[in-house]
């Protein structure tokens, strides 16, 4: 108890002091001083404020939503954008069947080839601000300023570089702003559904979203299967010497669930607008603000504070005192974006990735993988029976480990079944006087008239008194009496030398004489020391020989199997009359020195004497 | 027969091991969860993170080990009244306590096979576990842990336990994915 005690203490502090501990998170102080940012991040914070000025209840399905998207539209148009327009669109809650509406901001910034290949670059910019109807979640009181403010003034920075430096790129590229995007992914599903037509979704190549850029860290996701695309990613961050990091594999996963169509798992960094086109097998890139290099396993995005989105403080006060540097964040991922535009494999690459998105629907198949695991359970079962059934012949099961019972064959060994195992004592056909049955028994009578009975067991001794009161037929069986003459030790015989006084055996069995040899003639101090020598410690050999039954062919002193290697008693069983003479079986108990002294006599008086001659 | 029980580590000790060992083997699957629901449930990173999913991960398969073994050896001490089985029962345990490890060591390839870990996740653990239990059964009849007119009797209890786990998580699973 003491150690069950111990060691679950022990258990308990390693418990508590682990899960206690920092979450020991790289704090990463960034270099930007080698960042070759295209757009500074001082334009990238102004870009914010701007944004976000009277623009913190941007709520979905909402007039401030609506407000917000205006703004983003006049910007847009404002950046030269011609072609910019706000996209309405229509929704009815599943739950609560009510009415909703929101907007997609959407600009081009058009090629001049015709049949160009298509880029789309998107970020949601509603929040969660208040409840937008009834029957929904309850409101932030957020601003959003990180989720996603962040994300849309970095978009907008991007728009404007394109646009002001009119960059022929060779491909259009689509400048999206999801509205009722914040919690789900509704805008950026009815863009991909409703707006683009079939040619569009043919040709766009990639999707690029850009979400809460300032966290500790900027991770580029480009997909959890092995791409083209995504070293180009890698070279280009490293060649501009923009700190890009990439979800790391110890992220946790779920399992047996996903988001995205292709794998079959469920990780942080695959969650977003881009999922829809994820899944419709268009090539993507997640840029995400976060930090998953720690002990902490939630979507955080400090190391060493809680996540501020889609809370009441995410808010410009907040993100400038969490991450003082989200300018130079928000710089690094436009910088990433604007040059792998402009790079020259870039359009080959997002070609190579999108003809080639890999097709791993057989992972997603989880009924296959379950199939095989019980087919494994199966063909285990299968070996299991195979091995049993070879067990079964090779060792039968034996009756398990019982032990052996004493058991009285009253009616003679005829009743009995003498292959059960146990041992028996056919006290039908013996003639024995109670104290040879209940040695030590009190008020014993060690004379043996016929009348001593034993008077604790009148009942059962009398009866087999009577009972075994040798008939003219059995006259010639010889008894405990002629076995034990008191007195006389003339007719004692030993059968073998291993035999204690307990066997006895005549040469060819005892007449009707023997019979008449009764205890009265016994030499009782003679029977009383070869009793008190007779040990039933059974010798190794006599422990393993199968029980003997008590028949009337045994003598005194019956070969007993008993559980205990040694053990001693003084007496043993009495010997069961024959019917016939014949030979006894010798039953071993033990050696005895006067055993030997009889053995002695016994042959120098039985030498040319008839045994029958002896009563 | 050799009764080794006696002679080595006490209950506890052993206890404890399989346990934190069960806690190693369900490690990874289990940040993945607490990660999923301690963010959908808005829980903090004192809550959600590696150490809590490592103790947290090993209470049900332990528990259920414990469970079922308790039954299945008394089970076969009822049947066949040898001492026995109690070295056979201290062995297994042992064993499992390898074959966690083991499980726990291959889970890393996860973290380069992330796409494979479903499979992996499904098919490896009860092959090994099956494998290592049917080969330390094999030791242990040849340590004479158990009389030879024991083996069926031994074999189909234990193997017949683990194979039934296994098989009905597998079917569970399978009608679940088809649904």
């Amino acid at each position: 108890m003491l150690q069950l005690i111990t060691a679950i203490l022990v258990a308990v502090s390693a418990f508590i002091f682990t899960g206690c501990a920092d979450g020991g998170a790289p704090k990463h102080e960034i270099d930007y001083s080698g960042a070759n940012h295209v757009i500074s991040a001082s334009v990238m914070e102004q870009k914010l404020e701007e944004f976000m000025n009277g623009r913190e209840d941007r709520t979905s399905f909402t007039k401030w939503e609506s407000a917000a998207a205006d703004y983003l539209y006049e910007t847009l148009v404002s950046y030269g954008y011609d072609d910019a327009r706000i996209e309405e669109m229509t929704f009815t809650d599943g739950k609560s069947a009510t009415r909703l509406e929101s907007q997609n901001v959407i600009a081009t910034h058009k090629s001049a080839a015709d049949g160009a290949k298509n880029v789309v670059i998107g970020a949601y910019y509603d929040n969660w601000y208040s409840t937008p109807y009834k029957g929904a979640a309850a409101g932030t009181k957020g601003d959003g300023a990180l989720s996603n403010g962040t994300g849309v003034a970095t978009l907008l920075a991007v728009a404007e570089y394109l646009k002001s430096e009119d960059i022929e790129l060779g491909f259009d590229v689509s400048i999206v702003f999801f509205g009722a995007s914040a919690t789900t992914v509704t805008g950026a599903s009815y863009y991909y559904e409703e707006h683009m037509t079939a040619a569009e979704r043919r040709n766009t190549v990639l999707m690029i979203e850009l979400q809460r850029l300032g966290g500790d860290h900027i991770y580029a996701f480009s997909d959890a299967r092995k791409t083209k695309r995504e070293g180009f990613f890698d070279g280009i961050a490293s060649a501009n010497g923009l700190d890009i990091y990439k979800p790391t594999q110890k992220s946790p996963v779920m399992t047996m669930a996903y988001s995205l169509d292709g794998i079959p798992y469920l990780q942080w960094a695959h969650t977003g607008v881009y999922s829809v086109f994820f899944n419709k097998s268009v090539p993507t890139l997640n840029l995400v603000g976060g930090n998953w290099e720690t002990i902490d396993m939630t979507d955080a995005e400090f190391a060493d504070r809680s996540s501020v989105s889609f809370t009441k403080n995410d808010n410009m006060d907040v993100l400038k005192e969490y991450c003082p540097d989200y300018g130079d964040k928000m710089a690094t991922a436009a910088t990433l974006v604007i040059k792998s535009l402009t790079d020259g494999e870039f359009l080959e690459t997002m070609v190579y990735d999108k003809e080639n998105f890999p097709d791993t629907d057989i992972l997603l198949k989880q009924w296959i993988w379950y199939l095989i695991a019980f087919a494994v359970v199966i063909i285990a079962s299968l070996a299991m029976s195979l091995v049993n059934r070879r067990l079964a012949k090779k060792y039968p099961i034996s009756a398990p480990g019982q032990p052996q019972q004493m058991k009285m064959a009253v009616f003679g060994m005829e009743y009995e079944d003498k292959s059960s195992g146990d041992i028996f004592i056919d006290v039908k056909n013996v003639s024995i006087e109670a104290d040879e049955i209940f040695p030590g028994i009190p008020n014993n009578d060690n004379t043996r008239s016929g009348g001593n009975v034993d008077p604790i067991f009148p009942m059962y001794v009398e009866p087999l008194r009577q009972a075994a009161k040798p008939t003219q037929k059995e006259a010639d069986v010889n008894t405990v009496d002629e076995v034990f003459p008191p007195r006389d030790e003339k007719d004692v015989k030993i059968g073998d030398d291993r035999s204690d006084v307990s066997v006895v055996e005549k040469a060819d069995g005892g007449t009707e004489n023997d019979k008449n040899n009764s205890s009265d003639n016994a030499d009782a101090a003679d029977v009383d020391s070869v009793k008190n020598d007779v040990e039933t410690k059974i010798d190794a050999s006599a422990a393993e020989e199968p029980p003997k039954v008590m028949t009337e062919e045994s003598a005194v002193g019956a070969n007993v199997k008993k559980p205990q290697a040694a053990e001693k008693s003084e007496r043993k069983p009495a010997p069961a009359k024959r019917p016939s003479a014949t030979a006894r079986k010798t039953v071993s108990a033990g050696k005895s020195t006067s055993a030997k002294k009889i053995t002695r006599k016994t042959e120098e008086r039985s030498e040319g004497e008839d045994v029958s001659d002896k009563e | 027969m050799i009764d080794i029980a006696k002679k080595k580590l006490p209950f506890a000790v052993v206890a404890v091991l399989l346990y934190l060992s069960y806690c190693a083997m369900s490690w990874y699957v289990s940040r993945g969860v607490l990660a999923y629901y301690g963010g959908q449930n808005g829980l903090g990173k004192w809550f959600v993170n590696d150490a809590w999913a490592f103790f947290l991960g090993g209470i049900v398969p332990f528990v259920l080990y414990m469970v079922i073994s308790r039954f299945i050896f008394r089970s076969l001490v009822l049947k066949t009244g040898g001492g026995d089985i109690r070295s056979l029962k201290y062995g297994l345990e042992l064993t499992l306590i390898a074959v966690n490890i083991l499980l726990f060591a291959l889970k890393f390839m996860y973290l380069a096979l992330p796409l494979y870990a479903t499979l992996i996740d499904a098919i490896i653990d009860p092959v090994i576990t099956l494998g290592f239990v049917g080969l330390y059964l094999f030791y242990a009849f040849g340590r004479n842990y158990v009389e030879k007119s024991r083996y069926r009797l031994v074999v189909g209890q234990v193997m017949s336990a683990f194979i039934a786990v296994y098989g009905i998580v597998a079917f569970v699973n399978l009608i679940l994915a088809l649904v």
